[in-house]
């Protein structure tokens, strides 16, 4: 109970320090940091769309937040999600590349975190076998995934009459919108669920167990009989997975253009949102969800700041860098 | 805690805070302040009757072309009929939507300018679920919505101009071959390829009736296959120099910029500060990027669409369909030197061009401009009211079949 106190006090001082660093930013460039945050914090709850909205922004943050949760618990820095969120939405496109019909979406489900897992099994591999520091492995692999998916998407998934996206998803086999006129799609709930699943695998299953007490001491995990390498394998493995799945999602549950972008716009950057998610949320799973609802807020807020208060949205992104500064300094105190 | 720590998050904060100044500070006044002198003042002193919001892709703001000319006919639009202008900028793809959806939502738009086609699904979309807001999309195609204006622009024509300046320059300098390098090979790259073509041969009869000579011109052209290049657009550029080509038109974003490079690096090294050869400008005027190099540009004028949309939002002229603007209507022109400060103007205010440099880039643009013989700027002139007087029919290819024929015709030839 003290050390949840403790966190969450933590995380709170994290907040509120760049809050008002951001304020002060914000003051000093001439714009109202009240108005600017009251538009920003509440005018997304303050309409069932917006929510919605802000909620369809944390679905994806969320489940590459997992990835990097996850590592955390095995003592990883996984930071290899945003590649893997591109292979998962490569899979989805080549789904919808290779069938039209109903059967596309099972297939881009299958096929996005086929790809995903398969992309992180190199830096497990790498480093199970090589030593090869997981931090170097993944952002190699960040960029080799970045670039082939940019090639696939520039010519044989290309689409013919759209150049600037791939192929659609076909009709049938997207996940369209549960409120019409929202951007609230099945992804989310199929996000939180996801969540909650980590929590319960991490919390109550044997591999979990594994998982923790080899991130938290591989040596006593050896005297246990649990062998630390299998843990990062299956650790890897299960951040793979959401980190697909997230790439998938992204592609056959987001209106309205339900293809990849060609420069990867729909995609990029959600793996790097999901370390901030991760580390906001502390870790844990459920502290992830929390974390990534907060942060599609702050997303859909950037947008009612720029319209009410004319507050240009690049202060969204000061603000979550000082965050992460802050977060990672709280971090390196523990290490 | 610690005491660590706490020295530690002192450290950080006063860090960051003397940087967040220090970065503001030196931050030109005009990316903090136009939103500013463009919103506060309108929307709380005089009270509009509504706003014009404007959404710009992820590219935004700062191109210092096609988004900043957006801006610029969307705060002109604003000033002239007394609204008030909402900019909305797009951090990812997924913004679209929602943002167009918080333009509509929000009561008060007399209209919502898409700047992109990228927007063009998001448009389609969200202009279903709102049937009673006004959207206007720059240069995307949705010819089908009661409340959609698409507005187009007849590229064709202006790449006719900058077509028959190059042929005509290339002339006066003894060269025969001139060059079009280009971006994806899309739709809408056809039209600036045939119409800068078309120019070219209009040049080959004009010459043939005011010099009585007959000279043919080899017209080059290249897709790079990207956009956003610009080492591509240069060896592009670069091959076609080795060949004797002397003015190089680019159609081709950022990838053109390498064109400009070659172009002036190939003039410096034959000892020359100003052309030949020549490179010709895209979309904005991009005549002050190579002083000297650039012969003009054919300018794309987004404000003049943007402007217009608004225009006839306000007036209850506005109705759905495509809206294409040429020659005639202002929206496609070949830059002068008043659009040349016009877009210093903005580089310095984006604090990409210094101001100490401002006065000698039109200098040198305009002793170059002041070379080009006086009966070349004519032609171009006179051409350019027989395409307003519908006596030159500048051709517009739509479709593969069409451009294949089109080339043959005007007898375009690859690289190599």
């Amino acid at each position: 109970m003290r050390r949840l106190a403790l966190s969450l006090l933590n995380t709170g001082l994290a907040l509120f320090l760049a809050f008002v660093l951001g304020a002060i930013a914000m003051w000093i460039s001439g714009y109202d940091p009240l108005l600017s945050y009251k538009s920003m914090l509440l005018t997304p709850l303050s309409d069932l769309t917006y929510l919605f909205s802000a909620l369809a922004f944390s679905a994806p943050i969320l489940l590459t937040g997992l990835t990097f949760a996850v590592g955390l618990k095995a003592g990883l820095f996984n930071i290899g999600a945003e590649g893997q969120t591109y292979m998962g939405a490569l899979g989805a496109v080549a789904a919808a590349y290779l069938t039209r019909d109903v059967s596309a979406l099972p297939l881009a489900a299958f096929l996005g975190v086929a790809f995903a897992v398969a992309w992180s099994a190199i830096p497990a591999l790498l480093k199970i076998w090589r030593g090869v520091n997981e931090v170097v492995g993944t952002i190699m692999m960040n960029w080799v995934a970045y670039w082939l998916v940019i090639m696939a998407v520039s010519t044989i998934f290309a689409n013919p009459s759209q150049p600037e996206e791939s192929v659609k998803m076909p009709e049938a086999a997207r996940l369209t919108p549960l409120v019409a006129g929202t951007d609230l799609t099945l992804a989310v709930p199929l996000a939180y669920l996801t969540a909650v699943l980590i929590y319960v695998f991490l919390r109550y299953s044997v591999w979990g167990y594994r998982i923790s007490i080899s991130g938290q001491n591989p040596t006593v995990a050896k005297a246990y009989g649990i062998r630390p390498e299998q843990a990062v394998l299956v650790a890897f493995g299960i951040g793979a997975l959401t980190a697909g799945l997230a790439g998938v999602l992204q592609v056959v549950a987001r209106p309205p253009s339900y293809s990849l972008a060609r420069n990867l716009a729909n995609v990029y950057g959600l793996g790097f949102d999901g370390i901030t998610a991760a580390m906001l949320g502390r870790g844990h799973p459920i502290g992830v969800l929390l974390a990534s609802v907060f942060l599609g807020i702050l997303q859909e807020g950037a947008r009612h700041m720029q319209i009410e208060v004319g507050t240009p949205f690049e202060f969204i992104r000061v603000i979550q860098g000082l965050l992460i500064l802050f977060l990672a300094l709280q971090m390196l105190r523990k290490i | 805690m610690n005491s660590k720590l706490w020295l530690a998050i002192a450290v950080v904060v006063i860090i960051a805070v003397i940087g967040a100044f220090l970065a503001f500070q030196q931050q030109p006044p005009a990316q903090t302040t136009t939103p500013k002198t463009a919103t506060v003042p309108i929307t709380q002193t005089t009270k509009p009757k509504g706003n014009i919001y404007v959404i710009y892709d992820i590219g935004g703001r700062g191109d210092l072309s096609f988004n900043d000319m957006a801006y610029l006919g969307a705060s002109r639009a604003a000033k002239d009929f007394g609204l008030g202008l909402k900019e909305v900028q797009s951090k990812t793809q997924d913004d679209y939507v929602p943002n167009l959806r918080a333009a509509a939502k929000s009561g008060d738009a007399v209209i919502a300018v898409a700047v992109g086609f990228l927007m063009t699904d998001a448009v389609k979309q969200v202009s279903q679920e709102f049937p009673n807001v006004k959207f206007a999309i720059i240069d995307g195609y949705i010819p089908d919505r009661p409340n959609v204006m698409s507005v187009l622009f007849r590229e064709n024509e202006g790449s006719a101009l900058v077509g028959a300046l190059a042929a005509l320059t290339a002339y006066y300098y003894n060269c025969t071959k001139v060059g079009i390098v280009l971006g994806m090979e899309i739709p809408v790259l056809w039209k600036f390829e045939i119409g800068y073509a078309y120019g070219v041969r209009w040049a080959e009869r004009f010459i043939k009736q005011k010099f009585g000579k007959d000279v043919k011109f080899d017209i080059l052209y290249v897709y790079t296959g990207s956009f956003n290049d610009p080492a591509k657009g240069k060896q592009a550029a670069e091959v076609m120099l080795a060949q004797g080509v002397c003015v190089i038109y680019q159609a081709a974003g950022a990838t053109g910029l390498g064109v400009f490079e070659a172009v002036a690096e190939a003039g410096k090294k034959a000892g020359r500060t100003m052309g030949p050869p020549f490179a010709i400008g895209v979309d904005a005027d991009q005549d002050y990027i190579k002083p000297g190099f650039i012969l003009a540009s054919m300018m794309k004028r987004v404000d003049v669409g943007v402007y217009t949309a608004a225009k006839m939002a306000v007036e209850g002229s506005f109705k759905g369909g495509v809206l294409e603007l040429g020659i005639k209507e202002g929206g496609i022109s070949v830059s002068t030197l008043d659009d040349l400060s016009q877009f210093l103007e903005i580089g310095i205010r984006a604090g990409a061009v210094k101001e100490s440099d401002a006065q000698n880039i039109i200098n040198t643009v305009k002793e170059m401009r002041s070379k080009i013989p006086t009966w070349i700027w004519e032609a171009v002139d006179k051409f350019k009211q027989d395409i307003v007087s519908g006596a030159e029919k500048v051709p517009l290819p739509t479709t593969q079949d069409q451009v294949v024929q089109l080339r043959k015709e005007l007898g375009l030839g690859t690289v190599g």
